[in-house]
Order: structure tokens, then C-alpha cells, then sequence
């Protein structure tokens, strides 16, 4: 036989054996061919080896198995005491081979066992008790955002809070005060100079339930116009929750002014300053802010919401380990922890551009995206979109001031729906369209002022011609899976701009959509707008109050109203 | 307006009162601490989406207990980096020691929010220098070698200082749990 021939049979046999395929003749004639040629052997013992690799990747893919095996096999051997592993195992510091050994110690032991797991379940409790981080409230925020993140933006969220924090309320306090009152005292009395409130500790807890049970429960504070005429004056408080309370030292001028190269601290409350190039930052206090020049801020602590202006070069606003430059969209800080911050993106549009500073990573953000930068670590994060410590921000930036009724201000990023779970008759409101200009006409629906209107069939609707900025409000009362009620929900809601154009039939409804560009989901649905002979509308004289009367009819009836507000 | 609990209701209601016990129960299937939370946030997510297939006859604590068994049993088929527990063998066996008999879990599981509560008054009740120790190890996870340069010990003392003030927390939580005259 020549060598080529010879190779050749090698190598037949060689694959066959490798495939398991080779019979007692076939390995005869390999090791014959070894006899003659070890280095036809070493060739042998390579594609075994080979093979053995590929097999201990596919079965033991992770090399901890194996380890483990080996070990829990061996720790017949280990003569520790029980009652020493378990003291390690309790004060974390048992290794695998010591967990090994409590295993094999405890295999044929129930009792042991079970008594180990009562021991375990006490460390446990131990640990819920005496670490702040594992108390109830981190607990069930953490379970909030990944309820959030897992079940599609539902209520948990909101409710539990309300929920817990009504247990809370003190005497004297009903739990459906919903609404906090108009504070009408100008911008800068609503700072330091404001008698601060007597709490007994539950009270702050049950002003917090209020706001987040209120859907919108601010008082807004109109500056006056040329507060931005002083020197270094670079913006101005335009409008505060009732409840805010600026420190003495670190607050805005008496008229609202804010000036270049300051910290102003806000100690409690919510309230927004709009900067020269129509940024308008919101901060919810405990926070401290500090205003570099009129296109730069520093969080240093607390909740911020940017509506950042579309100007060249963007607003940068920094926090701890977190660089945002921004232009013309909504983003919101959470800059409470010493150990991490979180930054979202709210609106569509362009992204934004989040950066680690020293280290120099960065992270383009899109609409409904969050990241948190772990200052331990020095790490950028994705984290599950989760607006809801951003609620009391929302409901300043949103322009729905106040509200009676069972309202629910929905968080950005909502979508049109209802949790399957909520049995909810609660008016929802949805911003639409935050600003928009509408590039044709948009027929909406007759709707006089200081009157209550039904929906009406023959309504020939009118044109809403308008050149400047819009922002589009649905509201909507999700029909109810369970029963039809004949009991009207009602809700009152006031806009912090005036009503333009409201649409409560089908069609227009469905006209209008793209026109709106609405961002809150689609609405696949056929029954929408106000039922013709049930429900009721009324728009106040001065066309910033809408009072709804709307009847839950049953599954197929879907009560949207779409409200047009003119911006400027 | 309906004034009738809700099922979102009646979920938050569950989970305020059961939290405390399934997270002890999940750490006593052997779940590594770090990860405990995580996996009872995620039997509670599961029960959330399942809630229709529950029945209100039934102990809401042991169903959401046998949903967090199975997750802990899952974890065996993790790669050993994914893996939410401390060892396939130990939580094996303590997994056989668990019983779907609801009797055993309540037994275990449902008096959890109770003994918390007894626990937080023992430990209110420590001396100045037990709380110092308490506070140092769960509050600021200070190694024991640190603490012993603190408190001016050896580190073997700090060890068994706290084992004590942990047995004697213990048996201050039953005494409390105990029911008058008992």
C-alpha cells in the first residue's frame, strides 16, 4: 500500500473512531497503525483529548458544576462540626466546601434540617429588622419597579403608595382631602419667609399621600413679568406646589429671580424655574440645585424634570456621576442616593447623550429608556423605565393644576389602557402631545362655555385653526370589564392654559389622532368618544376648567375626550 | 363609586402582610442573601400575573410560597454565574424538607410580620454597646477586625459577642410572640 493510500485508510479510521463509529476491526487497525507510528498515536490521544474538550463543554459547561460535584463527593471526608459550618453559614462566610459538608451533614437529617431552615428564616427577619436596606419600604420600591418594568406601566405603583401612606394619615386629616388648595401668594412668599408647617412626624407622610393620591394637587404661582431683568439673572421660579418651602439662606429673590453662580435649596414641595432659553427645570425638594449660567445646572441632591429648550449646543445639566447635555427633550434625575443616580428619558426625539464623568463613558438615551451610573462602581446601568418617583414633578410639569373627582394623572410613558387587574372608575388624563403645532385644520366638536353639552350626532363640529404651540390632554374612563354601572363618574379638571378645541365623537377622535401625534399608545378601539345621551361636558367661561360626567356603559364603550390647549 | 377592595387591592393588602415571611422563607431554601429579595419581588410578580388562577379559599402566604419554591428549584438549572443560591446540595436538602402542606408553611412563614415586629422592640431595647455591634455589622456591614479596633477586642470576641446578642434577640422575639400567661 503507498503512503497516500495509507494516510488515507488513517485517517478513515481515525473519523470513524472520533465518531464513535468504529467497530473492535477498526480499532485493531488503528492501533496497529500506532504500533508502527507514534506519532500516528499522538495523533490519536490530540483528537481524544479533543474530544473530551467539547464534550466537557457541552455537558459541563460551567467548571463550578463539576467543582461542586467533586466536592459534595468528597465532603464525606470533611469532619467539620455541624455547629461550626452552620455559624458560618450564618455570619457569611461558609465556602462551598463547607456548604458541601452541611449538605451531606444534613442529607439524612429532616430535623437538623428543618431546624436549620427556622435558624435561616430568623437571620432573615433579623436582617429585615435591624438593615435599613432591607426594610419594608425598599422592599416593596424595588418590587414597584419591577412590577413597573414587568407589567406594563400598571397602578401598583401609585397605589400602594397611597395606600400605605393613608394608613398614615393623622387625625383630622380625611383620606379623600384630595385637593390642596391654590396658594395666592405670589412665587417668592411661597420660599422661606412661609411659616414653616408643625409636624408630628406623620404629617409630612400624609401631605406626600395627598399629592400622590390628588391626580394634580399643586397650586400654581405665576411670576410676574421683568423679574428677569436684574443683573446675573438667568431665570425664574414660575410656579411651586403649595407646599414648597425654600431654605432661607439658599432661595430664589423675592420676585422669583434666579440668579447666575448660585445653590438654591428647596427643602420640601415641587417647584419649577424657566430659564431664558425655555428650559424649565422642576425640582422636588429636599433637593439643592445650582444654577451655573443660563444653559448650565448642577442637582446636587433630590428629583429633578428638565424640559430642556431646542437651542444650539443643548442644556447641560450635571449630578452626581451623571452629564446630561440635552436639547429640546424631557428628561428627569433622581439624584436622592449617595451611591447611585438614575436619569430617564420622557419625550421622543433625539437622544440624549448621558456620560460617567472622569472615566469618560457615555450612553445615548432614547424615549422611555433609563440608566443609572453606580458611583461605587463607576458604572453606567440599564434599569427598567420607572417614572413613578417622578410624580409630583409630573404634576407641575403636566399643566393640569388641580382636580376634583376621581382623577389619575397618568406618568409619561402610560399607555392607553387599563390594568386588568384594576377595577378602576377613575378618569384618567393622559398628556398627549406636550407641544405640537398642528399643520392643517382639526375639526372639533361644538362645545359652548358655562354649559353642560351632551354628545350630539348632528353636531357639524367646527375648524380649530391655530398657528401656535398646542399641547394635547386624552382624557378617558376606561369601560368596565365586570358590570355596566349606571352611576356617573364625575371629575372636575383645571388646565393651566386655556381650552382652544375639544373632541368627544368617534370620528373626529379618529381624525385627529395623527394630526396630534399622540404618544401614549394606540387606541384600537371602536366605541370611543362620549356616549350620545349619557354623558355629560361642561368647559367654564374662562375655558380653563372642564367638568366631566361620564358613564361607565360596559365593555364596548370607551369614553375618550381629546382637550386642545393653546401654549402661547 | 363602588366601595368594594379591588383584586389590585386585595394584592397589595397580600403583599404588605406577606412580604416579611416569604423573603425569610426564601432565604431558608438556601437563596444566597444578596439575592433573596429579588427572588421573593419576583415570586410576588408571578403571583401578580397568575392571580386569576388563585383561589380566595386558599392561603395566599403558602401559594406565593410554593410559587417561590419552584423558582429556588429552577435555580438548579442555572449556569453556576446566574445562579441565585448558595449551593445546588444544600438547597436541595432544605427543599426537602419544605412541605405543601399549608399547615407547615403558616407555621413557618405567616407569623413573620408579627415576629418583626416583636424583633424591632428587642432590638430597641439593646444596650448602648449591643446596639453599637448590631448597628455596625447589618447597618454598616463593618468587618469584624474593624470593629474589634473599635470597640477595643479581639475579633473572636466581636464574633461571639454577636452570636450572643443574636441568641439573646431570639429568645426576647419569642418571649414577645408568646401569648400572655403562656
Amino acid at each position: 500500500m503507498g503512503k497516500h493510500n495509507t494516510d488515507k485508510e488513517f485517517e478513515k479510521l481515525l473519523a470513524a473512531f472520533t465518531a464513535g463509529e468504529a467497530g473492535v476491526s477498526h480499532c485493531d487497525a488503528l492501533s496497529d497503525f500506532c504500533t508502527s507510528s507514534p506519532e500516528r498515536g499522538r495523533q490519536i490521544a490530540d483528537e481524544l483529548e479533543f474530544s473530551e474538550l467539547i464534550r466537557q463543554a457541552l455537558v459541563f459547561h460551567d467548571f463550578d458544576s463539576f467543582q461542586n460535584d467533586v466536592e459534595y463527593r468528597m465532603s464525606n471526608e470533611l469532619s467539620d462540626d455541624l455547629d461550626v459550618l452552620e455559624a458560618k453559614l450564618h455570619d457569611g462566610s461558609a465556602t462551598r466546601p463547607d456548604l458541601n459538608a452541611i449538605a451531606r451533614h444534613l442529607a439524612d437529617d429532616d430535623d437538623r434540617a428543618g431546624k436549620l431552615r427556622r435558624a435561616l428564616m430568623f437571620g432573615d427577619l433579623f436582617e429585615q429588622a435591624a438593615t435599613p436596606s432591607r426594610h419594608e419600604a425598599p422592599f416593596l420600591e424595588s418590587l414597584s419597579t419591577r412590577m413597573w418594568a414587568q407589567t406594563n406601566g400598571d397602578h401598583f405603583v401609585a397605589d400602594i403608595e397611597s395606600k400605605l401612606r393613608l394608613v398614615e394619615l393623622p387625625e383630622g386629616v380625611e383620606s379623600d382631602d384630595k385637593i390642596v388648595e391654590f396658594d395666592a401668594a405670589p412665587a417668592a412668599a411661597s420660599k422661606s419667609r412661609r411659616p414653616r408647617k408643625k409636624t408630628n412626624g406623620l404629617l409630612p407622610a400624609a401631605i406626600m399621600g395627598m399629592g400622590v393620591a390628588a391626580c394634580v394637587a399643586v397650586g400654581v404661582l405665576l411670576v410676574q413679568s421683568g423679574v428677569l431683568d436684574g443683573p446675573n439673572l438667568v431665570a425664574e421660579v414660575t410656579r411651586s406646589s403649595s407646599d414648597a418651602v425654600w431654605s432661607e439662606d439658599e432661595g430664589p429673590l423675592s420676585g422669583g429671580g434666579i440668579a447666575s453662580g448660585q445653590i438654591y435649596t428647596l427643602e420640601s414641595g415641587v417647584s419649577s424655574m424657566k430659564f431664558k432659553n425655555g428650559t424649565e427645570l422642576t425640582v422636588e425638594g429636599p433637593a439643592q440645585v445650582e444654577v451655573v449660567d443660563g444653559r448650565e445646572a448642577i442637582l446636587h441632591s433630590g428629583i429633578a424634570f428638565a424640559k430642556t429648550g431646542s437651542f444650539e449646543g443643548g442644556f447641560s445639566l450635571h449630578s452626581k456621576g451623571i452629564n446630561l447635555v440635552d436639547s429640546g427633550n424631557s428628561i428627569g434625575i433622581d439624584a436622592r442616593s449617595d451611591h447611585a443616580t438614575e436619569a430617564m428619558i420622557f419625550n421622543q426625539g433625539t437622544g440624549v447623550d448621558v456620560c460617567l464623568p472622569g472615566i469618560g463613558r457615555c450612553r445615548e438615551l432614547y424615549q422611555y429608556e433609563a440608566i443609572r451610573a453606580d458611583l461605587d462602581r463607576e458604572k453606567l446601568l440599564d434599569i427598567p423605565y420607572n417614572p413613578r418617583v417622578f410624580t409630583r414633578t409630573w404634576e407641575l410639569v403636566a399643566g393640569v393644576e388641580k382636580n376634583a373627582g376621581s382623577v389619575r394623572l397618568e406618568l409619561p410613558g402610560s399607555f392607553v389602557e387599563r390594568d386588568r387587574n384594576t377595577n378602576l372608575e377613575a378618569v384618567q388624563i393622559y398628556v398627549e402631545n406636550d407641544s405640537f403645532r398642528a399643520k392643517e385644520d382639526m375639526q372639533v366638536d361644538t362645545l359652548p362655555t358655562g354649559q353642560f353639552a351632551k354628545a350630539n350626532e348632528s353636531d357639524t363640529g367646527e375648524a380649530l385653526h391655530s398657528e401656535g404651540e398646542l399641547r394635547s390632554y386624552l382624557v378617558q374612563l376606561w369601560p368596565s370589564q365586570v358590570r355596566e354601572n349606571t352611576e356617573l363618574v364625575e371629575a372636575t379638571i383645571t388646565f393651566d392654559h386655556p381650552v382652544v378645541g375639544v373632541i368627544y365623537s368617534s370620528d373626529r377622535l379618529e381624525q385627529s389622532d395623527s394630526i396630534v401625534g399622540t404618544h401614549v399608545g394606540t387606541h384600537n378601539h371602536a366605541g370611543r368618544g362620549m356616549d350620545v345621551g349619557d354623558d355629560e361636558i361642561l368647559l367654564s367661561d374662562d375655558r380653563r376648567t372642564m367638568n366631566v360626567k361620564l358613564k361607565n356603559s360596559g365593555a364596548d364603550e370607551l369614553d375618550h375626550i381629546r382637550v386642545l390647549v393653546a401654549l402661547n | 363609586m363602588s366601595s368594594e377592595p379591588t383584586s389590585q387591592d386585595i394584592f397589595i393588602d397580600y403583599v404588605r402582610e406577606h412580604h416579611a415571611g416569604l423573603r425569610a422563607f426564601t432565604r431558608s431554601l438556601g437563596v444566597d442573601p444578596l439575592w433573596v429579595d429579588d427572588v421573593a419581588q419576583e415570586a410576588f410578580i408571578v403571583a401578580y400575573n397568575r392571580m386569576d388562577e388563585f383561589e380566595k379559599t386558599r392561603d395566599f402566604g403558602a401559594w406565593v410560597r410554593g410559587i417561590a419554591r419552584n423558582l429556588v428549584i429552577n435555580e438548579r438549572r442555572k449556569s453556576a454565574r446566574r445562579k441565585r443560591i448558595l449551593s445546588e446540595n444544600l438547597t436541595d436538602v432544605l427543599v426537602s424538607t419544605t412541605s405543601v402542606q399549608e399547615e407547615e408553611e403558616e407555621q413557618l412563614g405567616d407569623t413573620a410580620t408579627a415576629k418583626l415586629a416583636a424583633l424591632r422592640q428587642c432590638i430597641a431595647e439593646l444596650p448602648e454597646k449591643s446596639m453599637r455591634m448590631i448597628r455596625a455589622k447589618y447597618e454598616e456591614d463593618v468587618p469584624a477586625p474593624d470593629l474589634a479596633t473599635e470597640l477595643n477586642m479581639k475579633p473572636p470576641a466581636v464574633r461571639k459577642a454577636l452570636e450572643r446578642i443574636r441568641s439573646g434577640l431570639r429568645k426576647c422575639m419569642e418571649a414577645r410572640m408568646r401569648p400572655a400567661g403562656a
